[in-house]
């Protein structure tokens, strides 16, 4: 029978019986299988510590006797309060009839003592163990025990498990054990489930162990089953996204050598406790807007939606309110878990494209010109949809977007950075272009569609497109809404903008992408080995220095103009005349223009063939 | 086209391996430059050259291991491409880089089985293509022996049985007796030999010319990146080797060389005086060299030894002085 299993198996993915046989030996299980029992026993026995003894208060929530002895406690303490305060009212008037008072004394003597009694009683007597509600008291500890579980196996499996994967691939590809695998017939999907299946496969029996009692304590806390299936279509959502994000990281962060799978499931450890802390804040409206979408990438929001117990949030789940292009996400369960599961899907698709391109030639890019133009329209979809909420107390379509803006304005820059970095291709990938280009036989195509497409080609029109899909959706709000024009009395935060100013900000900010694109490419045509930290050196100096010196100086407030020519020009347009910006636009154009002309020289030369540049004397 | 007018499909098709104009370029250096490869079904290939003459990359390209700066390889007349995962074509190769790195958690059985795996062999083929290849290699008795407690000449024999696992018709090794002991090697050399007969077309590059001359049956000769010299191992001799015949005697070598001096297909000599013997360059056939004997003997010079070799690779290889790295 076992035998027979496994052969199926390993018929069915080779890869996944050589990581079972890797790692599932004697000792190794027995570990596994006694670490995940010791767990549900602390878990366990930690709950039994606040089991009901033959002490337990008359006053306990979980004393049947409870509404009466509280119902008796608080007449009594009204009794006690009220004739306390007619007595000191009676001492301030000070009546003639002294009597009055004495009796209202002697009256608050005895319903005092009356009341110490009782309390007394209370504290020396405890509930009789039949009167103890035991269906109760199991019933919520089986929650705790349910719960405790469901958070311990989002971290075991999450930290763990990219731990694991990122270790394993970076020792293949260091090894070189990889080539053989990648020679074989198999395709790039078999051998990667293979791999997400097999290497956290101690960490599957850990969980795998404990599920039994996670499923009992959820049946005894009267957990509803689809919620219960809902969690662990979650768990395992994030497993597949989470690991597949692993195991490209693994597979192209060499640069890091022996440090990657630290800094790997650190990130996630971080990410994991963030999103948490987050989650269980119950300020409102946090989620309404598009920082959300970062957020839903961790899965305590949605557990919590299912579970509230979980975290205690005051006024219930943040993603209540959750809408997304107006649509509200929040109103019921299964929008809520459809659209968590639909995002980490549709996130680990566009990953496993990544992998797989990866995983064939290490040494292409990591996503290609084409794929980068629909994560970029993916990315403005969701950052969009996000954004467009209504505020409990926001409900101005315009006001929501300028809300929204700073948030947009920061993805988006960090998106474009990274697509610089990651498009952008080295001097060898260029010189093989710009040499080899016209003896392949495709090469009766046109240069801009090698350019726009083409894998080694140079990535600047790549990046001024991804910037366009960018700006589409900006463009749009700046032409339809009312906000900049002129006799609108009430300007966004007050400030003096209008149409074109604004139009020649976004105009002035691609431009200085353009320019920090174009340094990028010429970095990376450089000969030394190090151009890659030249390349981050160089455009994080040229980010963050000019804006620096500009505050430490003081010019910022003399001269704002300064800005416009930062990465943040936004800063000085409420001060600048639209034609000093304009002016400012034309200035950095004439750099991207010269800068461009210079790479354009460079490649030439990168392609000239050995001949030509043996008789240049270069 | 250029490119097919360089390949006229039937006489790819013939071929095992055919590459036109295969260039690897690393920055400025060309690792490999334009080459056109052929190499005969059936053949045992040798490639040589010093270090850095762009043997490895070569072969690494051969195996899909390193993608081509430009130009196309063919197997068996069937464009060999990186990027496609072309899984009928990469079945017909094996690969055997210089530094086999192995699965040190896994036993030698285990380690085969998965290969087999991969290569989609189904049972009862599996179990039985595992222990002809461990027989083949030599290591039936170390089957259950984990990989970590192996010497480094079972690595490496267990590194080529993992290469021939699937039956490729194409094997690929990279400098494959590198840093083994002789018995190592005179047992690798074996293999080799079982495998030539069995019909598959051997690619080796190696350093150790001996071994190739008694393995391969043509050779490649690199420099520079260039592809200098590929002919099969018999026209090399025919063309370059000098026959040579090693004559000793009990009596006065001058009396020797005296009657040397007189035959007409003797060109040169070498005196080996610590032997009393010489090295005689001969340029005639058999029955020159039984004339040649005929006539010592009748002129009285006391021979303890006349025997004809041939000029071994090693030799042609220093003479033909590629010596130069790229």
């Amino acid at each position: 029978m076992m035998p027979n299993l496994i052969d199926r198996i390993g018929d069915w993915n080779p890869q996944l019986l050589r990581e079972l046989k890797g790692r599932l030996k004697f000792f190794n299980v027995a570990i596994a299988v006694a670490t995940s029992l010791l767990l549900q026993l602390v878990v366990f026995l930690y709950q039994l510590r606040d089991l009901p003894d033959d002490k337990y208060s008359l006053t306990g929530i979980y004393c049947r006797l409870r509404e009466t002895y509280n119902q008796r406690y608080n007449l009594l303490g009204r009794q006690q309060n009220f004739l306390s305060q007619q007595l000191n009212n009676y001492q301030q008037i000070k009546p003639s009839n002294s009597a009055i008072l004495t009796n209202l004394k002697t009256q608050n003597q005895e319903a005092t003592t009356v009341f110490d009694k009782f309390q007394e009683y209370l504290s020396n007597n405890y509930c009789p163990q039949n009167d103890i509600d035991w269906q109760l008291w199991w019933r919520d500890h089986w929650e705790y025990m349910f719960l405790s579980f469901s958070v311990v196996f989002v971290f075991t499996l999450l930290v763990a498990g990219t731990y694991l994967l990122i270790n394993d691939l970076a020792k293949e590809e260091t090894r070189g054990t990889l080539n053989f695998i990648r020679l074989s017939p198999q395709s790039e999907t078999s051998i990667l489930t293979g791999k997400l299946l097999g290497v956290p496969s101690l960490i599957y029996l850990v969980i795998l162990v404990a599920v039994p009692l996670h499923l009992l304590a959820g049946h005894s806390a009267q957990i509803a089953s689809s919620y219960i299936l809902s969690y662990y279509a979650i768990l395992a959502a994030s497993c597949i996204f989470f690991y597949s994000a692993a195991l490209l990281f693994g597979l192209i962060s060499r640069l890091f050598s022996g440090f990657q799978p630290w800094l790997g499931s650190g990130t996630v450890l971080l990410l994991l406790f963030t999103a948490m802390r987050f989650a269980s804040s119950s300020s409102s409206n946090v989620l309404n807007n598009s920082t959300a979408w970062i957020r839903l990438f961790a899965p305590w929001d949605t557990i919590n939606y299912l579970f509230p117990n979980l975290l205690h949030v005051y006024n219930g789940s943040q993603l209540n309110s959750l809408e997304f292009f107006f649509l509200p996400l929040g109103k019921n369960v299964v929008s809520v878990v459809g659209f968590h599961l639909l995002n980490l899907g549709l996130c680990s698709y566009g990953i496993l494209q990544a992998l797989k391109r990866c995983f064939r030639n290490p040494q292409a890019s990591i996503i290609s010109k084409g794929q980068s133009y629909l994560l970029v329209a993916f990315c403005q979809v969701m950052m969009w949809g996000f954004s467009l909420q209504y505020w409990q107390n926001n409900a101005n379509f315009d006001e929501q977007v300028g809300a929204n803006l700073l948030y947009l304005a920061m993805y988006n820059f960090g998106l474009v950075f990274s697509l610089i970095a990651v498009l952008s291709p080295h001097r060898q990938d260029i010189q093989d272009w710009a040499r080899y280009r016209h003896q392949e036989i495709s090469s009766r195509k046109s240069v801009w569609r090698d350019l726009i497409l083409a894998e080694k080609s140079p990535a600047l029109v790549a990046i001024a497109i991804n910037l366009a899909i960018v700006t589409i959706p900006l463009l749009v709000w700046i032409s339809i809404t009312s906000v900049f024009d002129t006799d609108y009395s009430q300007n966004l935060a007050d400030n003096n903008f209008d149409r074109f100013k604004v139009l020649l900000a976004v105009a002035l900010s691609i431009s200085i992408i353009m320019i920090y694109a174009t340094i990028t490419q010429l970095i990376l045509l450089l000969k030394t080995p190090k151009r890659s930290f030249w390349a981050i050196g160089t455009i994080g100096a040229v980010t963050f220095l000019p804006p620096m010196i500009l505050e430490v100086l003081g010019i910022s407030w003399k001269y704002p103009n300064a800005w416009l020519f930062s990465i943040y020009p936004w800063a000085a347009i409420q001060y600048s005349g639209a034609t000093t910006i304009f002016m400012a636009f034309l200035a950095q154009f004439s750099v991207l223009a010269l800068l461009n002309f210079q790479l354009t020289k460079q490649v030439r030369l990168a392609g000239e063939s050995a001949t030509k540049a043996l008789l240049a004397g270069r | 086209m250029l490119i097919t007018s360089r390949t006229p499909a039937a006489m790819v098709k013939e071929l095992a391996i055919c590459t036109r104009g295969l260039t690897k370029q690393f920055d400025r250096h060309v690792a490999v430059n334009d080459v056109d490869l052929e190499i005969q079904v059936g053949e045992v290939y040798g490639l040589i050259g010093p270090n850095g003459a762009g043997k490895t990359t070569l072969i690494r390209m051969l195996a899909t291991a390193e993608e081509p700066t430009t130009g196309e390889i063919y197997i068996n007349g069937d464009r060999l491409l990186r990027d496609k995962s072309n899984p009928k074509l990469k079945r017909r190769l094996g690969y055997l880089p210089d530094d086999y790195p192995l699965y040190e958690d896994l036993t030698v059985w285990d380690y085969l089985d998965y290969f087999a795996r991969l290569y989609r062999l189904r049972e009862p083929r599996r179990t039985q293509r595992l222990h002809e290849v461990l027989e083949l290699i030599q290591l039936g008795n170390k089957r259950k022996s984990q990989i970590s407690t192996l010497s480094r000449g079972m690595k490496q024999r267990l590194s080529l049985a993992r290469t021939i696992i699937h039956e490729p018709i194409l094997l690929l090794l990279d400098e494959p007796v590198s840093g083994l002991d002789p018995i190592a090697r005179m047992q690798f050399r074996e293999i080799i030999k079982a495998l030539r007969e069995a019909g598959m077309t051997v690619i080796i590059s190696s350093h150790v010319l001996s071994d190739l001359a008694e393995l391969c049956t043509s050779v490649g000769i690199m420099e520079l990146g260039f592809l200098v010299e590929s002919t099969s191992l018999q026209q090399l001799y025919q063309r370059l080797s000098h026959q040579q015949i090693v004559i000793s005697t009990l009596g006065n070598l001058e009396a020797l060389l005296r009657e040397l001096k007189h035959h007409h297909l003797v060109e040169e000599w070498e005196v080996i005086s610590a032997k009393n013997s010489v090295r005689v360059n001969f340029s005639g056939k058999d029955e020159d060299s039984a004339e040649l004997l005929r006539s010592l003997i009748k002129a009285g010079i006391p021979l303890t030894d006349f025997h004809c070799t041939q000029e071994d690779l090693e030799s042609i290889f220093l003479k033909l002085g590629h010596k130069q790295a790229s």
